[in-house]
């Protein structure tokens, strides 16, 4: 099966990340968000569909941070309690805009790469420290790890009478404590295993970057929303 | 390890084919005589697939990585049928002899195993104990720290008891082999599990009410076609410890969570007489109680305190666990795995259930904690309530039971105890 290389996936979705950050008004941000988001997705909806409903109730907390702290302009919406503002409106979209932007993109790059392919990519291509290259990788392994243990933290939650999904800021305190303290502990044990195989006498080869077809095309989407955001600067 | 990776202090000198580990100018050098599987495959399995695990290790240590010496590898323990699998997808066994694997494809002088047994069922047990020997007879030194010792009793060549660190006890094989039954006699004495658990005899409960009753339940995760549980009925009565065992994967853990009402059934009903015959509506009022494996997925806040006064307005009895008194102001992740274990029981038992289900609560628990978690849960029984436990554990069949299910491929069957505990036992007695 012809593969996108793990290094092209990795400048892609860098890249994409630093373009949601430049771009300023909302017309370059909607083109960046309608290429990258849906395509995320699509690819990583199966996958990592509890990463993208966390997201999606994160929404509630940036829209409330709008309108604290952009709440200025014609007023939109007159809810009796609470006038949202044109500037909430604008500014909450942006955000989302930018942050559906860079979710497509670590979608696309994180359901379509191989750990061990990537740190070996990211060592021998881009000339990454094998440190930082291990550790990336480490990470997106973890993914899987993470969601199983957000599955039975929920299901925990719901017979000691808490909510499923946390919506308060103390309920994702509760729910992210035993996600750290497992994780850590798994991060230390993992970095103690990897150094019983002699990571610490891993010497990289270095190679040149070689493209197949696939990573053409990657490449020349990734220019073209380039061109698109410069043009409608 | 101790004083390189975990900050330890380390006094005295090792000499380990011409390195010193404890020099951190040596230790790098260590995986390549050395290799280590560690107690719990997921806390050292880093890659996707067991062929890129296998390969970290040939890659680390600067071998020439090709799919004839992947594929040799994975054969030695039978994973070469797996090599491109999802790790995720492998059973408790096939991860631990995949963390064999990639601990010995370098082919180290000596390889050290750290409770090979703990979380493995009898099958995972026998085949880890079949490759330990196979490496022995190969003429590999192997290393074996364990709790259960009477597995490796046949294999054992030196044998050492350490006891708060200290050494109280230092025999050969010879001696071992000699004076077999007096050895193990002294081993359970000193609280290594040794000896084959016998099994007690308790009354049978049959006269009592009946709390829960499941009948014809059929479950399937919704990612899958197949079902967990398919077409499967029992009963539990007021004051019974049930033990539901089976192979990993069996289903015996989802069971637990649809019992408990945390899953809903596809097909097939619960009734709880204490609910009127309402179906359905276990989870409201708490009667059903699931304890999960992994007891930091049971906390909610920052202090031990308010974890148990979330529980109950009731205030806590703290004579009957006297060190919580102690750890009142701590995290709960900053007790030890047994303290936090424990606070996991008290949390269930404060929430005042009919039934607790005990998901594996015995892994990698020694004899000691063993014992504890047999007294407390008679003592829970004793109040009139239930127990049902999912585990792999003779031990716990032999010492609590009084009624027994076996979990194969989604349906279960009731037996006798003896039965359940005979069917635990003879994958690893073939062995021995």
């Amino acid at each position: 099966m012809i593969k996108v290389r793990p290094v092209t996936l990795f400048i892609y979705g860098l890249t994409i990340t630093v373009l949601a950050f430049i771009a300023r008004s909302t017309e370059q941000l909607i083109l960046l968000t309608l290429i990258n988001a849906p395509l995320g997705i699509y690819l990583g909806f199966k996958r990592l569909k509890i990463l993208i409903i966390l997201f999606l109730l994160g929404l509630i907390g940036l829209f409330v941070n709008s309108l604290i702290f952009a709440n200025s302009g014609i007023a939109v919406l007159d809810l009796q309690f609470i006038t949202v503002r044109e500037g909430a409106i604008t500014s909450f979209s942006k955000v989302t805009l930018r942050l559906l932007t860079i979710l497509g993109a670590a979608l696309i790059f994180v359901t379509q790469i191989n750990v061990r392919d990537f740190i070996k990519s990211l060592e021998e291509e881009l000339r990454f420290p094998k440190d930082i290259a291990y550790a990336l990788s480490v990470g997106l392994r973890m993914l899987n790890i993470l969601e199983r243990d957000a599955k039975e933290i929920q299901l925990v939650r719901v017979e000691r009478g808490y909510r499923k999904v946390p919506l308060t800021p103390a309920d994702v305190g509760s729910f992210l404590r035993p996600l750290l303290s497992l994780g850590l502990e798994r991060a230390i044990w993992i970095g103690i295993a990897t150094e019983l195989r002699g990571f610490a006498l891993r010497n990289p080869k270095r190679a040149e970057i070689k493209v197949g077809v696939l990573d053409i095309l990657l490449y020349s989407l990734l220019i073209l929303q380039c061109l698109a955001i410069l043009i409608l600067a | 390890m101790i004083s390189n990776l975990l900050n330890g202090f380390v006094e005295g000198d090792v000499d380990l084919y011409g390195i010193n580990p404890i020099d951190p100018e040596d230790f790098p050098k260590v995986p390549k005589f050395v290799g280590v599987v560690l107690q719990d495959p997921e806390k050292q399995l880093v890659m996707p697939t067991p062929a890129d695990e296998v390969s970290f290790t040939l890659e680390n240590l600067g071998f020439t990585v090709t799919r004839e010496s992947i594929m040799n590898s994975l054969k030695n323990v039978g994973l070469e049928s797996r090599a491109y699998s999802p790790t995720e997808y492998l059973s408790g066994g096939e991860k631990k002899r995949l963390c064999i694997a990639a601990s010995i494809v370098h082919k180290p002088k000596l390889l050290i195993f750290d409770e090979p047994t703990a979380n493995l069922d009898p099958w995972g047990v026998s085949e880890v104990i079949n490759y330990i020997k196979r490496l022995k007879e190969e003429g590999s030194s192997v290393i074996v720290i364990e709790h259960k010792a009477r597995h490796f009793l046949p294999l054992t060549d030196k044998l050492m008891v350490l006891i708060n660190g200290e050494q109280k006890l230092n025999l050969t094989k010879d001696l071992i082999s000699s004076k077999y039954e007096e050895v193990v006699n002294t081993l359970n004495n000193l609280g290594v599990d040794a000896s084959k658990p016998n099994l007690t005899r308790r009354n049978e409960l049959y006269t009592k009410p009946v709390v829960i009753t499941a009948n014809d339940l059929w479950f399937r995760y919704p990612s899958s076609k197949e079902y967990v549980l398919k077409g499967v009925s029992l009963t539990l009565r007021k004051g019974e410890v049930g033990v539901v065992v089976g192979r990993n994967g069996s289903g015996k853990s989802t069971l637990l969570k649809v019992l408990s009402g945390l899953y809903k059934p596809d097909k097939g009903s619960i009734k709880v007489p204490s609910l009127n015959g309402i179906n359905g509506k276990v989870r409201k009022r708490n009667l059903v109680f699931y304890v999960p494996q992994e007891p930091d997925y049971m906390f909610i806040h920052n202090t031990v305190l308010k974890e148990l006064q979330s529980c109950s307005n009731k205030s806590f009895n703290f004579d009957e666990v006297p060190w919580v008194k102690e750890v009142l102001n701590e995290s709960p992740y900053k007790l030890s795995h047994g303290q936090r274990r424990w606070l996991s029981y008290l949390i269930a038992k404060l929430h005042s259930p009919e039934v607790v289900m005990f998901d594996e609560p015995t892994a990698g628990l020694d004899i000691r904690l063993l014992k504890q978690f047999v007294n407390w849960v008679k003592d829970f029984v004793s109040e009139g309530k239930t127990v049902l436990i999912a585990t792999h554990d003779v031990r716990v069949v032999c010492d609590i039971a009084t009624n027994a299910f076996i979990m194969s491929e989604g349906t279960l069957s009731q037996v006798s105890v003896e039965e359940a505990r005979d069917y635990l036992e003879k994958p690893v007695e073939v062995i021995s």
